[in-house]
């Protein structure tokens, strides 16, 4: 009996030191590890069945808030890939500084999020801490609106297994568009609006549009760096450069009211604004004509970043890389442009739960890829809408 | 009398020396703006809006209170403001501004009575307060200040109430038992309540009062910019910096009244960075040479018995040696 009692005993020592053992002895379990156990779901190979599956999951989104229009349609936008994907939707919206990106990222993560998405538009110092967050707590994570500038942060969150990917417009394009459209509308002699400094979105918008501005022979005559007073720092700009006839607003489109009471006031009527982000009271501006040019639409990073994340979480990851999109901005140019966006993207959902479900998640359908994925990013456009929404365009 | 007129003449030149050697430096090196009739225009209608919030924290600064949620009053007072427009014109917006404001002012006035927490910790209490509900409530409807409501912030709507408001507060001031309470608590607060000064009380009207003169301010504010945006994370309290240092020139100016001191110095403010965009100096150096320019001011004003101490000294060494 004491042998046999002595041999079991010996038996659950074994046991029990293969089982501490065996994690120094195995590569910890990432999830590209898992990726590959379970074979590409059909990120090359179309015809393939995805090895993943859907299951629940809470996913944390940061920002800055749904005060303005764009915080509002992105938290929303963003929730329309949650929902077809069947998780919940959680927000911290008090992220402003890279600090609060940070402690918001903490208390998602500690609130039990399994995918978390936020921006760098307060600065890219909050990166490697979130993707040292992420990688303790095993979660996956994105960026919308985001192109990481500085090389170090991007290796570093390279080697990061739980860093998905990032979606982001194409700004240096949208600068450059918005600048040519700004020349057509009679734009000769600018002033830039930058809406803070050293971020890059920001940046590769006015190098965009500097560029655009080089070629076309328009005079960028100062720029104006995160104003506390928009109506007042433009003045003042009006007043050293009387000959100004444009504005171009690298974001902050709220302000483009202050700025064309600046015009106004300085005794100009014939004058142009581009800007970026949308607000309230574009529609009328874009109606009286005060406003020329407004992009955004872009709370669709929201989604796409979204949908990137949860299918890394549900194991149908569409690249075994990390991978970035490119978003197109929905551009207007008209009242008309403006009723359609409201209608259908605004206030109501640009996308059903089924086309999203049938475009972008393997789960639903095998035959999503990268590729297609893009496609379908790649469409999104006043013209999209009113095809998908049988409206006019 | 004589004296008394040649006294007045000098405390008037005294008082506008300062922003009329700003303007002057700057008129040298650039005459095609500054030497302009529409750039003076320009600088005073900024400077108005500025004077006017700072006429609304000069009650509570003059006796040692920072209140730095005024900011977030003017969005929330200006929010409802707008609202109440959509619904009953300029009389709801005013209505909405006004009531507001004054609410608002009453809600940290007793906070700061109530529970005797210093001044500033109540600010940045209620600010963060009153963020959160503009915040919200900035969701409920659409922003749009239509041209009826943006009169009070352009000429000549800015001008009349900024005149209204000067004659107000100049009365309160200077002329009221109120305001001599408030400039007793500022000079001592301990002899002041010797003489039965109920501190606690006066303050919470300082808020009170301030209120009415920020709903003023506000009224302004919407119409000047064309737009009102709820901000978060204390965003709304850049807002108080530049008409508070405004105020804390003004006080400082000994050759005038701290009411017209204010005006002063928000004009020299606005004037100096109107400058550094006309020289062509990259905007993001303005608020390093605005915060220069104020610690000049403040340095030279706080040490000026220790300089002419100094310069006196050396003149008496020189006439010595001599």
């Amino acid at each position: 009996m004491k042998k046999l009692l002595a041999l079991l005993l010996a038996l659950a020592m074994v046991f029990c030191l293969v089982a501490c053992g065996g994690g120094n002895d195995e590569e910890p379990e990432t999830p590209d590890d898992s990726q590959g156990e379970t074979e590409d779901p059909g990120t090359d190979d179309g015809g393939e069945t995805p090895a993943g599956e859907q299951k629940p999951f809470k996913y944390g989104f940061i920002s800055w808030g749904t005060a303005d229009e764009h915080g509002r349609t992105l938290a929303a936008a963003t929730q329309w890939a949650v929902e077809a994907a069947g998780g919940e939707f959680v927000m911290d919206g008090s992220a402003v500084s890279a600090e609060q990106t940070i402690a918001a990222a903490e208390n998602l993560i500690q609130g039990g999020c399994d995918i978390i998405s936020f921006c760098t538009y307060a600065g890219e110092a909050s990166v490697p801490q979130i993707s040292k967050l992420c990688q303790e707590n095993e979660v996956y994570w994105t960026m919308w609106d985001t192109t990481i500038a500085d090389e170090s942060i991007q290796e570093m969150i390279n080697q990061d297994p739980y860093f998905v990917g990032t979606a982001n417009e194409d700004q240096y394009s949208a600068g450059y568009d918005t600048m040519q459209k700004m020349a057509e509308a009679g734009a000769t002699d600018v002033i830039v609006v930058k809406y803070g400094v050293n971020i890059p979105t920001c940046d590769d918008r006015c190098e965009g549009a500097y560029d655009a501005a080089e070629e076309l022979g328009i005079n960028m005559l100062y720029e104006i760096v995160a104003p506390e007073d928009y109506k007042a720092a433009m003045q003042n700009a009006l007043v050293a450069y009387p000959e100004a006839n444009a504005a171009f607003l690298a974001g902050s489109g709220t302000q483009s009211t202050a700025v064309s009471a600046a015009f106004e006031e300085a005794g100009k009527s014939d004058y142009v604004i581009g800007a970026f982000d949308y607000f309230d009271s574009m529609g009328e501006m874009l109606q009286d004509g005060s406003l020329k040019v407004i992009n955004g639409g872009h709370m669709v990073t929201g989604t796409f970043t979204a949908v990137m994340g949860i299918n890394a979480f549900f194991g149908t990851p569409l690249s075994e890389e990390k991978y970035s999109i490119v978003i197109p901005y929905l551009t207007l140019t008209s009242y008309e442009d403006y009723e359609l966006y409201i209608e259908y993207a605004s206030e109501g959902a640009a996308y059903t739960s089924e086309e999203l479900q049938q475009n972008c998640f393997p789960v639903f359908n095998p035959d999503v890829t990268l590729e297609s994925f893009q496609e379908f990013v790649s469409n999104w456009s006043i013209e999209d809408i009113a095809a998908r929404k049988g409206a006019e365009a | 009398m004589n004296n008394k007129a040649l006294n007045i003449v000098k405390r008037v030149l005294l008082a506008i020396a300062l922003p009329a050697i700003v303007y002057l430096i700057l008129g040298i090196i650039r005459p095609d703006i500054y030497f302009s009739f529409n750039t003076l225009i320009m600088q005073l209608t900024q400077t108005m809006k500025l004077t006017l919030v700072g006429w609304a924290m000069l009650f509570g600064m003059s006796v040692g209170l920072f209140d730095f949620s005024v900011g977030s009053r003017i969005i929330l007072a200006g929010l409802v403001g707008i609202h109440m427009s959509q619904f009953m014109g300029v009389i709801g917006f005013v209505l909405g501004v006004v009531v507001t404001s004054l609410i608002l002012a009453g809600i940290t006035g007793a906070a700061f009575a109530g529970l005797r927490i210093p001044s500033i910790i109540t600010g940045y209490a209620m600010l963060l307060i009153f963020e959160s509900i503009a915040t919200i409530y900035q969701k409920k409807f659409t922003v749009i200040v239509t041209d009826n409501i943006a009169i009070f912030g352009k000429a000549p709507g800015i001008y009349v109430l900024t005149i209204v408001a000067f004659v107000l507060i100049y009365v309160v001031f200077n002329n009221t038992k109120f305001g001599y309470q408030i400039k007793a608590i500022g000079g001592n607060e301990a002899v002041a309540r010797s003489m039965g000064i109920k501190a606690v009380q006066l303050k919470l009207l300082t808020y009170i009062v301030g209120g009415a003169f920020l709903s003023i301010a506000a009224l302004v504010e919407v119409g000047y910019t064309g737009s009102v945006t709820a901000k978060t994370s204390m965003q709304s309290m850049q807002s108080c910096f530049t008409p508070m240092m405004g105020v804390m020139i003004g006080m400082n100016l000994a050759s005038c009244n701290p009411v017209v001191g204010s005006f002063i110095g928000s004009f020299c403010i606005s004037i100096v960075g109107s400058g550094l965009v006309a020289l062509g100096i990259e905007s993001r150096l303005q608020n390093v040479v605005v915060g220069l320019f104020l610690l000049v001011f403040l340095g030279l004003k706080g040490n000026s018995d220790r300089l002419s101490h100094l310069f006196s000294r050396k003149k008496k060494e020189a006439v010595n040696i001599n």
